[in-house]
């Protein structure tokens, strides 16, 4: 199937060979989409993507990375199959996903193996907002705003970010604000102002209060769980607790060399709290090594490659289905 | 006389006429059907003509050969004529010889007039025959170059044809490529325009910061964080060391040099140690001057004045001599635990177990103590071994 010119919008149906870009004067101004619907079976595109105004409807992949002039907008869709981005996302405008409306339990946060959307590499944009979304990589933007989603990589926003009952490796943004029941996978996040916690109210009304965790002391304990469940694992207590009085500290820093003049810093650090870090170095220095791998894995040799599928077989399930998932060794509902 | 041109000259002029005028015809149409397959009908044509023109030599032919048997004949019928003459001036020859000779000379130039009246005229005839046909056979050959003219003509105009339509082509072919290069470079210009302020501002500026850059301030807090941590960790295990574990080792060394020193209980190295088990005495001096302690439990000790006593010294100030003699007492009234007893006491310390009044974790080690060592109990009566 090639690109289909359909209401002044390229329309990429099935399986597309090669790379998509504007051939002709007249497709550079053309608009983009993805359909997995119409077609009868998901879009597969094997290499990069240039387009504008990105719609993607249905399940499918993009093997590539994507540059998009204008918005992206990733609509829900019932059914199997997922929507699956395998380099990075780059656009001059914003990144907008749909998903239905669910309650906290039964979104991806309650329920991993439902993701219905995963991105590998990078999402850079000017305003991102996601939700039930995994994304294995960085996001960054000026204004982001991820709920329900697990963020494998590092949040960095030049204006604002907001972290609604999800997952996240580390923020850096001049105002943060936690929602709900959050999980930190490493302790460490930078803003200007002092962030926010505020209670998370999900699509069918019910109120959850804000909650932050540290998984690697989760996981030390033995529950490694990617999300905090409040209502599965309340009876852990405080275990793994991050305390907004404690463990965000406001810090002096020099603006610049040049002119340093104080300014301040509210930083993330469970370093005060924490009085054997070789207890959590490990655990800390595996999501690392996943990390890495996740990345490297389509670059590896066979051998390389069994070696780590089989060193997932050793991972928490939430992790083994992480990592297997992003290595594409298998997506979930793609049996279609 | 003239006899004129025999018929096989006249054939042959004819004939040399007619090939004359057919050959370059012959190498034309030749020319021509190897050029042209069109003409082939033509060339068709012109053998019809040019069968028309063998015809019309033969018909020539005939009549020359017509003419010719006729001048023939006339020529017989004068030569009959002048034999006859002949004859008829056998007899008067000589008379009319004369005559005859005059009259045969004008009859021979009358002949040779006629003659040469008749070659001129079979000449004229034979010539306007011959320009006849000739004429005739030209007729073909300049339509035929009429014909390969106006092919020419065409051939040359489709040429030219040819070659406008190759310019016209190559005009277009040239704007062709000249919209294809500028469509190129228009794609190339929108690809490179978006290069540069969208793809770089969006990526490569996000990517020059290193990503360490972002949790940089993090780790420096971490690092920070750690080392005064770690700084009052060892702030604090100094302190507890100061204040609290070496003045107690100083006093175990202290207590253990003053027990071994003063108050030795007699340790064999040969037996197992035992377990010293320090018994505070109450030392009183009653009103009448009487030293009591609280090991005179025994009723012959009760009331044991000290020389020191009566001396008006206080007993206090023999203090070790009187700790060696309690101390003595005590030994002599020592008596080891039955094992009901030592059960009895392993079952409550079970019980202060139980209740939380000593660690339960212990319990082995005291067990352990009772059946190494024992426990010894102090009697009323000296024991056996001491009296």
């Amino acid at each position: 199937m090639s690109a289909q010119n359909h209401r002044g919008r390229q329309t990429i149906r099935g399986k597309y060979a090669g790379n998509y870009y504007p051939e002709v004067h007249a497709e550079i101004d053309r608009k983009l989409e993805l359909d997995g619907i119409s077609g009868g079976r998901p879009f597969d595109v094997s290499g990069s993507i240039y387009g504008r105004d990105l719609v993607v409807r249905g399940p499918g992949c993009v093997h590539g990375p994507m540059v998009i002039r204008g918005d992206v907008k990733l609509h829900a869709f019932q059914g199997r199959g997922v929507q699956a981005f395998q380099a990075g996302m780059f656009t001059s405008g914003n990144v907008l996903s749909q998903s239905p409306a669910k309650g906290l339990p039964q979104s991806m946060a309650g329920d991993l193996r439902g993701t219905k959307r995963i991105i590998r590499g990078d999402i850079v944009a000017r305003n991102v907002r996601l939700d039930n979304t995994l994304v294995f990589g960085n996001i960054q933007g000026a204004t982001i705003d991820v709920s329900s989603c697990l963020v494998f990589g590092a949040v960095i926003a030049t204006n604002q970010a907001r972290i609604r009952a999800s997952t996240i490796l580390h923020y850096h943004a001049p105002r943060i604000e936690f929602e709900g029941p959050c999980m930190m996978l490493s302790a460490m996040g930078e803003s200007v102002d002092k962030p926010v916690f505020a209670p998370f109210e999900d699509e069918t009304g019910k109120i959850w209060p804000a909650n932050i965790r540290f998984y690697p002391v989760l996981r030390a304990a033995g529950f490694p769980f990617l999300f905090w469940r409040p209502w599965k694992l309340e009876e852990l207590g405080p275990l793994g607790l991050l305390f907004q009085g404690v463990d965000w500290r406001k810090v002096p820093v020099e603006s610049s060399p040049d002119e340093p003049t104080e300014a301040r810093r509210y930083v993330l650090s469970v370093a005060g709290r924490a009085l054997d870090f070789g207890s959590l170095s490990h655990h800390l220095a595996e999501l690392a090594e996943l990390l890495r791998i996740g990345f490297e894995f389509d670059h590896y040799s066979p051998k390389n490659k069994l070696a780590a599928v089989k060193r997932f077989k050793s991972l928490p399930d939430e992790e083994r289905f992480v990592m297997e998932t992003v290595c594409r060794l298998e997506l979930p509902g793609s049996h279609a | 006389m003239s006899n004129g041109i025999s018929e096989g000259q006249a054939r042959n002029i004819a004939q040399r006429a007619a090939d004359s005028a057919v050959a370059p015809l012959k190498s034309d149409i030749t020319n021509l059907k190897s050029e042209q397959r069109t003409l082939a009908r033509r060339i068709g044509q012109l053998e019809d003509e040019m069968a028309k023109i063998a015809s019309s030599i033969k018909e020539m032919q005939r009549a020359l050969v017509q003419s010719l048997s006729a001048l023939q004949d006339r020529v017989e019928a004068t030569n009959k004529t002048t034999k006859a003459l002949i004859v008829a001036n056998e007899s008067g020859f000589q008379r009319t010889l004369s005559a005859t000779k005059t009259g045969f000379e004008r009859t021979l130039s009358a002949t040779q007039q006629v003659d040469e009246a008749v070659t001129r005229n079979t000449g004229a005839l034979v010539e306007m025959e011959y320009l006849r046909l000739y004429g005739e056979a030209q007729a073909p050959l300049r339509f035929i170059e009429s014909f390969a003219e106006e092919i020419d003509d065409r051939f040359a105009k489709a040429i030219e044809d040819v070659y406008l339509n190759r310019e016209l082509y190559n005009q277009h072919f040239d704007r062709i490529y000249d919209e294809y290069d500028a469509k190129i470079r228009s794609i190339g210009e929108h690809i490179f325009e978006l290069l540069e302020n969208d793809f770089e501002p969006i990526v490569e500026r996000s990517q020059q910061v290193p990503q360490l850059e972002y949790a940089k301030l993090s780790l420096e807090v971490d690092e920070v964080q750690v080392a005064v941590r770690s700084q009052l960790l060892d702030d604090a295990l100094e302190s507890l060391k100061q204040t609290s574990l070496q003045p107690l080792l100083g006093a175990e060394q202290a207590l253990t040099e003053t027990l071994d020193g003063d108050h030795d209980l007699g340790r064999d190295s040969d037996i197992a140690p035992r377990a010293t088990v320090l018994v505070p005495v109450t030392v009183a001096i009653s009103h009448d001057g009487k030293v009591m302690d609280s090991t005179m439990n025994d009723p012959d000790h009760q009331g044991k004045d000290l020389d020191s006593a009566r001396d008006g010294i206080s007993p206090l100030d023999n203090f070790n001599e009187l700790l060696t003699d309690r101390t003595e007492h005590l030994q002599r009234h020592r008596v080891p635990r039955t094992a009901e007893e030592l059960a009895s006491l392993k079952e409550n310390l079970q019980a202060l177990a139980a209740l939380g009044y000593v660690e339960e974790r212990l319990l082995p080690g005291y067990y352990r103590m009772l059946d190494t060592y024992g426990l010894d109990k102090l009697s009323l009566r000296p024991s056996r071994g001491a009296q």
